[in-house]
């Protein structure tokens, strides 16, 4: 419920809201200003007032319990503003003294630059510049107080103007300046200032300062409850918070609470000038226009000089054809804008898109202040203020409200402060990459058995869901960046042994950076005998910013041991999209020879120092079938020898046979019945025997053991 | 192109702007509002900001004289008439106004014949406005 005030005017009682009061006397005290030097000056306004009492009162009659700021805007526009009067039917009857008091007091609308001596806190640059554009000087400060903090340009130029500007009175005329609203404040009252000075609900401001802080609440009772939770909640945390904190703050500092009746008054008072900004770059254009016509008779009187005696008809015709060549241009060139705009919006959405995806580990990306606020600002003004202003231009668009100046003009204000921005944030970020630092580790490897490796890389079952995939950034948390930017060579050994050489390597401001993040790569790999494991990811922890951080794994496999490289490692390791820009690599990349392209093939054996056989297809089926012929020789050999074995076997026994009855024969046999079956115990003894003792293999001294007394 | 139109165009409306409101007035008293209100039925818009000045001004050189009417529905109204001073100021201005319309019309269809009508209504304009100020310099 809005205060409602008694008034008097024009001698009835009139009821109205304090904020139509205020605009009410606002309006008026303008009259009063414009008609100053009228001789009935008085009289006039007291007519006006009279008038308007009457289109209130009537207003009551009809019902309305009070009335509005609706109700004042509408008598204003019935009445019109001091600047859409027709000042020159005045000079039909009381001419010159108005305007030449005007002009004596410096008040000229249209006038030159000057610095306000009237108004200054260093040199009255900026209460000149407010003047000239007829704008509040607080908003020209604070553009001001960006650009120095925006690295010191403001300062330069600030001295330059300094220089090259005459200073004078001026004569401000703004109606609304900024000020902090002392009756409507939760912390300082910026947001209640900065609503009466837009126009706009109180809530709205608070809202833009107060949400990021709401939602670090939430995002950090989320975080209580699941560490691992991440979403739209982290958005706002950490350095944006901050930011609008501190632009709060700078705020309250720089614009001055609003005291007195009249500043109360000025707070709320007239639209800013837009309009005013607006009337005069018109009349700018004008005087310009003016003076190019003049130009162009110059120039047309000359030419038709020349061409008199040009035939009139042809002149149509030339212009007719002129016409339609002009239409085709602009058709054509509006096609191509067409495009052009289409392509950039498309684009837009898509940075947009990934920008909030990676928005939670801004972190991980920004370094330092200046950075973070211009990436900040970058996202906000340059990529979500266009966005914001499409959508808002098509929503009204399509419900046909009427164009909003002032809307477009902050649009525009805010979409080039996202400009400034995106030029530092660009320099700020391209020095980050200017430098790049190697460190290498060899990891022995032991010689494996059967003098081959096989390199796969381990499966963790780890899906990606996201709904942006970003190259190699695999898994994202709040302390963490996992990476596949490895790629992997093969090279001789210089000694005979496996290694493998890890090339960690990062980009940073300076060397000690870049060499600081190259360190903080964790990157490790796990040998199992003939196995050699690769982690998938290189793990970046937040001690650390990411700086295209990637690892180059060089294999050296010694000559004439072969190694083997699975699929696994090709589907896993996202090469470095650089390394496709050779004239990139050159020019930054100091080693780029690493980056070259892997030079093995997955899931071929090879062994070191030998050229695979060419073409692949054929030669691995050749291999194959070679293998198995080899094989089947060696089967072929081996039942060979058994055979061979077994005649051996059965001629031996042959020959035993005849030795033993040879023997029987000789007279040496004394028991006919037990004789065969000892022969037969013999026979197996001295078969098994027979090839490992040649000491035993003479049957006559082993079957004569009683013989030899007989001897001896 | 189109703002110069809109340049000259305003500037013939406004030379005859006083011309038509002390008409309006002439037919009998009247109040601003109806003023307004019958100007714009003739397509002719004025602002109740540029008409109070101008009806001050007219009344401060003795053209306009005014009445306090007291009114139902708010504070009591003013209510102008043409002073006989004013009279004298319209029938001028009628007439030069019927001059001008004349010469101009003939301008316009373009016969050459007379020329020197042209030169003498300017005059007699000029005339009428050196008057016109002089009588306020005078008050």
């Amino acid at each position: 419920m809005k205060k409602v005030i008694n008034m008097n005017l024009g001698g009835r009682l009139i009821n109205i809201e304090e904020d139509a009061w205020a605009r009410l006397q606002q309006y008026i005290e303008s009259l009063k200003t414009h008609f100053a030097n009228e001789e009935g000056r008085d009289e006039i306004i007291g007519d006006i007032e009279n008038r308007i009492a009457e289109i209130f009162a009537d207003k009551q009659k009809k019902g309305a319990t009070a009335i509005t700021t609706a109700d004042v805007e509408d008598v204003i526009v019935s009445i019109g503003r001091p600047e859409d009067f027709d000042d020159n039917a005045d000079n039909n009857t009381t001419s010159g003294a108005g305007t030449q008091s005007e002009k004596q007091t410096g008040n000229v609308k249209r006038g030159r630059l000057y610095r306000n001596s009237q108004d200054k806190a260093i040199g009255g640059v900026c209460s000149g510049i407010a003047a000239y554009f007829n704008i509040d000087v607080s908003l020209v400060r604070i553009i001001w107080a960006i650009l120095v903090f925006a690295g010191g340009t403001g300062i330069l130029l600030y001295i330059l103007l300094w220089i090259v500007i005459p200073e004078k009175q001026v004569q401000t005329t703004v109606e609304r300046r900024l000020f902090r609203n002392p009756d409507d404040r939760m912390v300082g009252g910026v947001c209640g200032g900065i609503a009466s000075y837009f126009g706009i609900d109180v809530w709205i401001p608070r809202l833009i300062f107060a949400f990021p802080f709401l939602i670090s609440i939430i995002a950090a009772m989320f975080k209580a409850i699941s560490h691992d939770w991440w979403g739209p909640g982290f958005i706002f945390t950490g350095s944006f918070g901050g930011t609008t904190l501190l632009a709060y703050i700078i705020l309250w500092l720089v614009i001055p609470e609003a005291g007195t009746v009249s500043e109360k008054m000025a707070m709320r008072g007239e639209k800013v000038d837009l309009n005013s900004i607006k009337s005069n770059i018109q009349e700018e254009m004008k005087n310009v226009g003016t003076r190019a016509e003049k130009w162009g008779k110059e120039i047309t009187e000359k030419s038709k000089e020349w061409s008199a005696r040009a035939n009139s008809g042809a002149k149509r015709a030339s212009s007719g054809v002129g016409n339609v060549i002009a239409m085709i241009f602009k058709g054509f060139f509006l096609f191509i804008g067409g495009i052009i705009a289409f392509s950039l919006l498309v684009a837009l959405v898509a940075v947009l898109a990934s920008g909030v995806g990676l928005i939670p580990f801004s972190n991980f990306f920004f370094d330092g202040f200046w950075q973070t606020f211009f990436g900040w600002s970058t996202f906000i003004f340059f990529l979500v203020v266009p966005l914001l202003s499409i959508i808002i231009w098509i929503v009204r668009r399509a419900r046909k409200a009427e164009r909003n100046r002032s809307l477009t003009v902050l649009f525009v204000f805010l979409w080039s402060f996202g400009f400034v921005s995106v030029t530092f944030f660009v320099a700020t970020v391209a020095r980050d990459f200017s430098i790049s630092r190697t460190t290498e580790e060899i990891v022995e490897i032991t010689r494996p058995a059967g003098n081959h490796l096989k390199v796969q890389v381990k499966d963790d079952a780890f899906e990606t869901r996201r709904w942006i995939q970003y190259g190699g950034l695999e898994r994202l948390t709040s302390d963490s960046i996992q990476a596949s930017f490895i790629s992997l060579r093969v090279e001789q050994s210089p000694d005979n042994n496996y290694h493998l050489k890890i090339r960690r390597k990062s980009f940073g401001r300076d060397e000690d950076r870049a060499l600081r993040y190259a360190q903080n790569i964790r990157y490790s790999v796990a040998q199992n005998d003939s196995l050699l494991n690769l982690d998938r990811f290189f793990t970046i922890t937040n001690a650390a910013k990411f700086r295209a951080q990637h690892v180059t794994l060089v294999l050296l496999v010694p000559r004439g041991s072969s190694y083997e490289i699975d699929e696994s490692v090709e589907e896993n390791f996202t090469y470095f999209s650089a390394r496709n820009s050779e004239r990139w690599r050159k020019k930054y990349d100091p080693d780029f020879e690493i980056f070259q392209d892997q030079n093995w093939k997955a899931n071929e054996r090879r062994v070191m120092g030998e050229e695979p056989k060419k073409p692949a297809a054929q030669s691995d089926i050749q291999s194959e079938k070679n293998e198995l012929n080899q094989r089947l020789k060696e089967i072929q050999e081996k039942e060979k020898q058994l055979e061979l074995e077994k005649k051996a076997d059965s001629i031996k026994r042959d020959a035993q046979k005849k030795i033993d009855s040879l023997n029987r024969r000789t007279g040496a046999v004394l028991d006919d019945q037990g004789k065969p079956e000892t022969t037969e115990d013999e026979e197996a003894d001295a078969r098994f025997n027979w090839p490992v003792n040649p000491f035993f293999s003479s049957p006559l001294s082993f079957l004569n053991p009683s013989a030899e007394p007989m001897l001896i | 192109m189109q703002m110069n139109i809109d340049n000259t165009q305003s500037q013939m409306k406004k030379g005859i702007l006083e011309f038509c409101i002390l008409s309006v007035i002439k037919k009998g008293e009247a109040y601003p509002s109806d003023i307004v209100e019958e100007m714009k039925q003739a397509n002719m818009q004025i602002l109740e900001g540029t008409l109070y000045p101008l009806l001050t001004r007219l009344k401060n050189a003795e053209m306009l004289s005014y009445r306090w009417v007291e009114s139902n529905s708010g504070p009591p109204r003013k209510y102008f008439s043409l002073t006989d001073r004013g009279q004298l100021f319209y029938n001028e201005l009628e007439k030069t106004w019927r001059d001008l319309v004349a010469g101009v019309e003939r301008v316009i269809n373009g016969t050459h014949e007379n020329t020197e009508t042209i030169p003498e209504e300017q005059n007699a304009a000029q005339k009428e406005h050196n008057g016109s100020t002089e009588n306020q310099n005078n008050i």
